[in-house]
């Protein structure tokens, strides 16, 4: 074991802890402030996981099969993996945005559309540069690199769901802000 | 079908939505969602809207047949 792998080694376990912590004190800032799910939202959560559950393991059979049939690989077996999970994470965030299930009472839309806007430019920009650089496939298949693109046009697909769903409630007859 | 008893009474307290939602501890969708029919809420969250609402679980939430 040589220098550099104890440094990375040490890096990333330091990177862990460091994200972990800021993952604890957002969550914690959240309960102190009160936003929860309510009955609804909790209901809508749990018909949105059926729904990406049912789209993993149907996706998941269908790279295997695919994986099966065609005989030269078209995508590492990590990348198909991350492929089927980003579609399903897609699947269950679009069911809760349109149930009205995936922000809690007090946290700000608008804040959630401009993060996913930034993580999906962020994203489909390191994209555009591995396919230029040609680093997203390996051997001819598409490699691990691959996730930065899928990851970008998730967090656009979000985003623009969003939107949609806002411009939608805006139009609704039936909500009141005011008496 | 839509819940009119709930909407007229929190109208008559000068009530919005939000909030009603904020009095009763759920999101503002979900009492419009409760409104338009699209959401049966439990007992709980029904009692609680009775209660700020006063009115009786007969009175916001019985229907009668035709």
């Amino acid at each position: 074991m040589n220098g550099w792998y104890i440094a990375g080694a040490a890096t990333g376990v330091l990177t862990v802890a460091l994200v972990a912590a800021l993952v604890n004190k957002v969550a914690k800032e959240r309960r102190r402030c009160g936003g929860k799910y309510d009955e609804r939202q909790i209901a809508a959560q749990g018909k949105a996981y059926k729904r990406a559950y049912i789209t993993l393991g149907a996706l998941c059979m269908a790279y295997a099969l695919a994986d099966q049939l065609i005989e030269r690989p078209w995508c590492s077996p990590v990348a198909g993996l991350f492929i089927c999970l980003c579609v399903s994470i897609g699947v269950w965030a679009t069911s809760c945005v349109l149930a009205d299930a995936y922000f809690r009472s007090g946290d700000s839309a608008k804040y959630y559309t401009r993060l996913f806007g930034l993580m999906g430019l962020f994203n489909l920009a390191i994209g555009v540069m591995r396919i230029h650089d040609g680093s997203i496939l390996e051997d001819g298949a598409l490699g691990i690199y691959s996730m930065n693109p899928i990851v970008g046009l998730l967090s656009l697909w979000l985003m623009t769901v969003i939107l949609v769903k806002q411009r939608r409630d805006r139009r609704d007859p039936d909500r009141t802000e005011e008496p | 079908m839509k819940n009119l008893k709930l909407k007229a009474a929190r109208a008559a307290l000068d009530l919005s939505q939000q909030q009603l939602a904020d009095a009763v501890g759920v999101s503002r969708q979900t009492v419009n969602a409760i409104e338009k029919g699209d959401y049966n809420p439990t007992i709980k969250l029904c009692i609680a809207i009775c209660r700020v609402l006063d009115k009786t679980l007969d009175e916001l939430f019985w229907e009668e047949q035709a």
